[in-house]
């Protein structure tokens, strides 16, 4: 196999990673936020319903869950809710990515919110301050700059857990290294894909820490 | 009919019955210290006044407008809610300013967000905006020079100092001309060599005939800035007077070992 | 108690939308014996491959190819829909099938027994037969004259394909002395080889004249000290389908029309090729 052939290989399963990452962020940031709100939730029955859910999630391997949603309804109920073509098998991935993921960012929102004093909450309170403006002018970027570390952590794991989507056999870069170069006995690639990785996260974490550096104007 | 006018309040956590029934009136322009040993209930009756707490019974009357009343039922708007609250500034012990701000925008934020709803309502133009926005820079300019912190309308809190922090909580309650001004142990959280300018400034608004209460252990501070002082113990009000019948010729026992007890304790003023 | 009690609602509720899931489908139960109207609806077949040669593998134009790739197409062509491929591991093919990902195992799918003495007609309804296959060791080109006995590779580190044919013979050469590691694919038997971190592959005969000894497995070699038994490829379908009529009906078409003997020429396969399909 020529080096272009393996190039244009290893980009193609490196682009459906990096979609896998992208659309999990897109979708699981906003999530975790709807899940943050269930388990904090003051009716009690949906709260624990909400905790028990991930502690679920989190207390499994995604690897499991990637088994779970896209084999299990199809051999239990003859349901099948994604179609066999690489698109389902993708949006099987990404549906168990999403899921995962958003109960971990709940947890850390859940963490960021937490820490934010009373106190902030009454003096916008006493200053006349509906509740959205005070979540959108006085807790919000609070509550950013505590997540951003623990968030970075998370996503740059992201990135590399992208690559457990093979367990259902999604073309990702792993699995296309290894079911079609790595076989003939090609190792080089796998350097280069380490490369792709390393580049990838460096980008993140510039990225991440150009934001902290934005937010550093103040201390909370 | 008084100016502010307590009646009533009552207020317990749990078991713990923390308020047993608060009565008191006050005149437009008067200074109003609580004072009282900790767990007294003095925190919580503020916190009552500034709709922090709800209180079990009771009404709370501001210029004959009843703004709390623990019988009524139906759920106040969201305008009356915020008119009510509006009617109460509250500065806390801890400041709580708000970090990522700058001094100049926790002055102007809250003021600015009303400003801008009423005029939206009003199907303002964007430069009667603008302009509305630049009369409220303009209106903070003013009050960090009435607490002397002109320059440090730009800083952000974590630059200042206790004493500076304090003194832009104060002035960011100022700046929605609240008609009571609440002070929660205004200097308890600060160094001992800080409280003067906190208190200074304190002194100055009462200048103004602005009608304030203030909870506070700085005896001395209580002594020359009052009209009235409150000695409350145990949930209930124990003595009530002007300063001279309060730390002069104090009648109730708890308040003469209260006394006796914060004796050491002076207020310094450099 | 309070707590337990959410826990126990909670619990209840997780149950009573698995039964709801499960009892919105009961029509569809049992649906395998309505596979060919699904396919003919969709249009299109789904087989499970993993990439070897001759049986499925990308040419120099990246073009699928191989036996099994142009079989399926040309039974799909018959039926009238169109034949579709998806890389698997082989240890989760009957996962793939069951689960509907996938309609068929077919990729030099040997009619046999797992490594456990399951026999696979337990798992798949077979087609006919259609190729002869055996396994066949491969070890390092420069191994051949001291790895010349069936004992002699006892104790050695000897892989397979996880849930392949091979699997048996690689464990039983090992014995209780060597090890035996399951891989995802033939393949990846040869690469570990190629790598030296096994001693000894088994993988299909076919497969290893196609692949050892050239290309980047130049320095390989197939191991003749040991001759497994013979056996025979044929095609998985999930249980009580009636897909496995389907196909066989194609397949002897296929036949008839000289079209299988055509493609197995092509790969040079024609040896191997079974010769009266559909009598045994």
């Amino acid at each position: 196999m020529t080096f272009a052939r393996i190039n244009a290989m290893l980009l193609e399963g490196f682009g459906t990673s990096c979609q896998l990452f992208l659309l999990t962020l897109v979708l699981s940031l906003p999530l975790g936020l709807i899940i943050m709100f269930g388990s904090t939730c003051k009716f009690t029955p949906l709260r624990w319903l909400t905790r028990t859910f991930v502690w679920i999630i989190r207390g499994t391997p995604l690897m499991l869950q990637l088994f779970v949603v896209f084999y299990v309804p199809g051999m239990l109920f003859h349901m099948h809710l994604f179609p066999s073509g690489p698109e389902g098998r993708f949006a099987a991935a990404l549906t168990a990515f999403v899921i995962n993921y958003a109960c971990y960012f709940s947890e850390i929102y859940r963490g960021g919110f937490g820490s934010i004093t009373r106190g902030q909450y009454e003096a916008a309170q006493v200053l006349g301050m509906t509740r959205w403006e005070t979540f959108r002018h006085v807790i919000l970027m609070q509550v950013v700059k505590r997540l951003l570390p623990p968030m970075s952590n998370e996503i740059i794991t992201l990135v590399k857990d992208t690559s457990l989507a093979r367990t259902i056999m999604v073309a990702e870069i792993f699995f296309i290294n290894e079911t079609e170069i790595l076989t003939k006995g090609i190792v080089w690639p796998l350097f280069y894909i380490g490369v792709f990785f390393l580049i990838f996260v460096g980008a993140l974490t510039l990225l991440f820490n150009y934001l902290e550096k934005k937010l550093s104007y103040y201390k909370v | 009919m008084a100016f502010l006018k307590v009646n009533n309040i009552t207020k317990s956590f749990g078991e713990l019955n923390v308020l047993k029934g608060i009565d008191f009136s006050l005149e437009k322009g008067q200074v109003l210290s609580l004072i009282g040993s900790s767990g007294s209930g003095k925190t919580t009756l503020l916190r009552c006044l500034n709709f922090l707490e709800t209180p079990d019974s009771g009404t709370v009357t501001v210029r004959e407008k009843t703004v709390f009343d623990a019988k009524r039922t139906s759920k106040p708007s969201l305008r009356e809610m915020r008119e009510n609250q509006l009617k109460f500034g509250m500065v806390f012990q801890s400041f709580n300013l708000f970090p990522q701000h700058s001094i100049r925008k926790n002055l102007t934020l809250a003021a600015s967000l009303i400003e801008k709803e009423r005029l939206k309502k009003a199907h303002a133009s964007r430069a009667d905006i603008h302009t509305a926005m630049e009369r409220i820079d303009q209106h903070a300019n003013e009050v960090l020079a009435q607490v002397g912190l002109s320059d440090k309308a730009d800083s952000y809190p974590y630059q200042l100092s206790g004493g500076q922090c304090q003194r832009a909580a104060i002035a960011r309650a100022l700046m929605l001309s609240p008609d009571i001004l609440c002070f929660d142990e205004p200097t308890s959280a600060l160094d001992p060599e800080l409280t003067g300018e906190v208190l200074r400034v304190i002194r100055g608004l009462r200048s103004e005939d602005r009608t304030m209460i203030i909870v506070t252990h700085e005896m001395e501070f209580a002594r020359h800035v009052s009209d009235r002082v409150i000695f409350m113990a145990d949930g209930v009000i124990a003595e009530e007077g002007t300063p001279e019948e309060i730390f002069e010729h104090p009648k109730n026992e708890k308040l003469q070992a209260f006394l006796s007890h914060t004796k050491e304790t002076s207020f310094q003023e450099d | 108690m309070k707590k337990i009690v959410s826990l126990l609602l909670a619990a209840l509720m997780v149950a009573t939308m698995c039964f709801g899931l499960a009892s919105c489908n009961t029509p569809e139960a049992g649906g395998e014996t309505g596979d060919w109207a699904k396919i003919q609806e969709r249009g299109y077949f789904y087989c499970g491959i993993t990439l070897y040669a001759p049986m499925n593998y990308y040419n120099e134009e990246d073009v699928l190819v191989g036996f099994d790739t142009e079989f399926a197409q040309a039974v799909a062509e018959e039926l009238g829909v169109e034949a579709k491929f998806v890389t698997i591991t082989w240890g989760s093919k009957y996962l793939e099938l069951n689960s509907g990902a996938i309609d068929f195992i077919w990729n030099g799918y040997t009619f046999g027994d797992e490594s456990d003495g399951t026999p696979r007609s337990n798992y798949v309804d077979f087609t006919y037969a259609y190729l002869n296959n055996s396994q066949c060791i491969v070890t390092a080109s420069n191994k051949l004259a001291t790895l010349n006995t069936k004992e002699a590779f006892a104790g050695l580190r000897g892989a397979a394909e996880g849930g392949s044919a091979g699997e048996a013979v690689a464990k039983d050469l090992a014995g209780e002395s060597g090890t035996y590691t399951p891989v995802a694919a033939q393949t990846n038997a040869l690469m570990e080889l190629k790598a030296g971190t096994i001693d000894f592959a088994v993988i299909d005969v076919l497969m290893a004249e196609a692949m050892v000894g050239q290309g980047d497995f130049t320095d390989l070699a197939i191991n003749n000290a040991y001759t497994p038994e013979p056996e025979v490829y044929a095609i998985g379908c999930r249980k009580g389908s009636d897909m496995t009529a389907k196909i066989n009906e194609a397949i002897l078409k296929l036949v008839e029309n000289g079209k299988l003997a055509e493609i197995a020429a092509k790969y040079e396969l024609s040896d191997a090729l079974i010769q009266n399909i559909g009598e045994n």
